[in-house]
């Protein structure tokens, strides 16, 4: 996808006029950030009874995943470029399983290493003002004293005894996991494609068995867990 | 969200603080210099409308937005504030907005489902009208409407609610001196663009912002023992393994704005009413995606208490039915919201769970804060009310 994307782009540059196109880069231009729903290698599938709990073998469905990714830096080795007030909800549902974040200048010419956070910061967890796409009357906000879901997977799962809600609500400062993603990407590219395998919130570092662990809310252990698992979350797309 | 305009006032300070705020208020702020930049309408000479500035609403309220081509002005206001009462909005002049949403009742009629022109009952509650400038920017229970401008002329063309040809009406306003004048002052021009533009801006500007709760909100009161338990059950999702016992309201009901969330279609829901066999299209009528079918939109709390009766269908007579709806009444769906159906203070066994479970003092605390929500000043501010 990086390739296909980034040869357009040199195609419209060459009728340009290269050097001048590259400068136009340089100096202000936009970056896209595409992310796409994931379950290990093929896309994820919402709504429908398609994905295996992890360890109990029972189908599952998801409505929704979301997350935030905030405090986005770009690094072309050297120098780095921190996005400002980058708070982005990346929301997946059965509508759409991809999701584009543009940001409006970025003015490295080459990323060769972008760093973000899955989460918020305490600060912005702690306030109620609005800041990006962080919004205390939005459905990530858990409330006030508490602060924001940092990852949403809704659904439910299939069991013997019938259908078993299935609610991962996953905050708390503490769970803001970091990372940072070397990049291979050509001088001048613009859209940065991502994948989001979700099936790491439940099969990771933890392994979960959804039928006995069916909602993750206020267990402060069990969202460390969960975290820890989703701290890997985001993959340059393959 | 680019568009969005922050509220000026504010609870906590009166200023904007971030960059991002100072962005955001030029929205509302170019809205509103553009009428004045670029003079009179039609190159005739008429006076330009008043622009509405630095209205109050709170901040916690967050972002809104106001159509670049409806900006408030005091004109418009007026306008649609007479239009809203006015019968000559019907096709056999006896019904107006009002006689379905009356200020002292939250701008609702107190009954299940409204009543149309010829007598007929609708198959809807009508809905409350305060704080639309927050919450979902769908109107009407399925979100068929993308403004508010849409919104105001659906009654209207309705032929059971107020049955009224818009060529009709022009003809009418035409022929009245009062609303030429009020009109040429608003727009320039009586137009169907006009009418929907002016009854949008009157009810865009319908804000309730001084309940109990936004004085508490604002530091000003504390709220009662009861009154307080309540606001923390209304804000909570129960946690059996954490012994958090929740009212799990905030799921669907924003914690400031208390209305749906407005993202997309946050703000829309299945709450457990009906089995699949009897559930109404909702949503799904608006978007055609089989995952809304059995979602309407989740309503405004403010002023809940003097809005009854309850749900899109009016089934529920009091906020007690409502609790005990939610406490041991719901029933499956394909699209129940998971949030609801997994929400339960008492009982582990995730597939038993059809209801919250509370106590009663937990429920009466409920109530409590819900009265909370009432706003005596918006129920009979004179600038909202009946101007014959």
């Amino acid at each position: 996808m990086i390739n296909l994307l980034t040869a357009k782009r040199q195609l419209m540059g060459a009728g340009l006029g290269l050097t001048l196109w590259s400068a136009q880069v340089a100096a202000q231009s936009p970056m896209t950030l595409e992310f796409h729903a994931m379950n290990g290698d093929a896309p994820f599938i919402f709504d429908e009874f398609v994905h295996s709990d992890p360890i109990g073998g029972e189908p599952f469905r998801l409505r929704d995943f979301r997350f935030f990714l905030s405090n986005v830096v770009f690094s072309d080795g050297t120098r780095q470029f921190a996005v400002p007030e980058s708070y982005y909800l990346i929301r997946f549902d059965g509508r759409s399983q991809t999701y584009e974040v543009t940001i409006p200048e970025m003015p490295l010419q080459t990323v060769s290493e972008i760093s973000f956070a899955i989460g918020l910061d305490a600060q912005t967890n702690g306030s109620i003002t609005p800041r990006g796409d962080v919004d205390p009357n939005s459905r990530m906000a858990w409330n006030w004293e508490i602060g924001y879901k940092f990852v949403l997977a809704e659904g439910a799962l299939r069991g013997a005894d019938g259908l078993i809600p299935l609610v991962y609500h996953v905050g708390f400062d503490e769970n803001m996991r970091e990372q940072s993603l070397a990049l291979n990407l050509e001088s001048g590219a613009r859209e940065i494609a991502f994948d989001v395998d979700i099936m790491a919130l439940f099969d990771g570092e933890t392994r979960l068995d959804l039928s006995a662990l069916p909602t993750v809310k206020m267990d402060r252990d069990d969202a460390s867990a969960l975290a820890d698992n989703f701290a890997g979350l985001v993959k340059p797309r393959k | 969200m680019s568009k969005a305009c922050l509220a000026r006032a504010s609870y906590i300070t009166t200023r904007l603080r971030s960059s991002k705020s100072k962005k955001a208020v030029c929205t509302g702020l170019t809205a509103v210099l553009a009428s004045v930049l670029f003079g009179s309408f039609d190159g005739q000479g008429h006076a330009d409308p008043t622009p509405i500035e630095g209205f109050q609403a709170p901040f916690v309220f967050g972002r809104f937005t106001v159509p670049a081509d409806n900006p408030l002005t005091e004109e418009a206001f007026e306008l649609g504030r007479n239009l809203f009462y006015d019968p000559i909005l019907s096709g056999d002049n006896t019904m107006s907005c009002a006689t379905c949403h009356e200020q002292a009742r939250g701008f609702t009629d107190g009954r299940a489902r409204s009543v149309g022109h010829n007598g007929e009952e609708l198959d809807f509650n009508a809905m409350a009208l305060g704080n639309l400038l927050w919450g979902p920017q769908l109107f009407l229970w399925d979100g068929r409407s993308p403004s508010l401008e849409h919104q105001a002329l659906q009654p209207l063309l309705n032929p059971i609610e107020m049955n009224q040809p818009l060529d009709a009406l022009l003809d009418e306003l035409s022929a009245s001196a009062h609303y030429q004048e009020m009109f040429d002052a608003a727009y320039g021009e009586i137009s169907e663009q006009a009418v929907s533009k002016a009854l949008a801006t009157f009810v865009r500007l319908l804000i309730s912002a001084d309940s109990k709760y936004d004085r508490y909100l604002r530091g000003e009161i504390k709220l009662n023992d009861q009154e307080e338990h309540g606001r923390k059950l209304f804000m909570a999702h129960p946690d059996v393994k954490t012994s958090l016992r929740g009212g799990n309201c905030i799921d669907c009901h924003s914690q400031f704005v208390t209305a749906g969330f407005a993202e997309g279609f946050d703000g829309f829901s299945n709450n457990g009413l009906d089995p699949d066999t009897d559930l109404k299209p909702g949503l799904s009528a608006t978007t055609d995606y089989d995952g809304d079918h059995g979602k309407f939109k989740v309503p405004s709390l403010r002023n809940i208490a003097v809005t009854g009766p309850y749900m899109h269908d009016g089934r529920f007579e009091t906020l007690r039915e409502v609790l005990n709806h939610y406490n041991e009444g719901i029933v499956l769906s394909s699209t129940l919201s998971p949030l609801i159906l997994e929400a339960d203070n008492e009982v582990a066994d995730p597939t038993q769970a059809l209801g919250l479970q509370l106590t009663e003092v937990e429920i009466d605390a409920i109530i409590a804060f819900l009265h909370t929500l009432t706003d005596e000043a918006f129920l009979s501010n004179p600038k909202f009310s009946n101007p014959f």
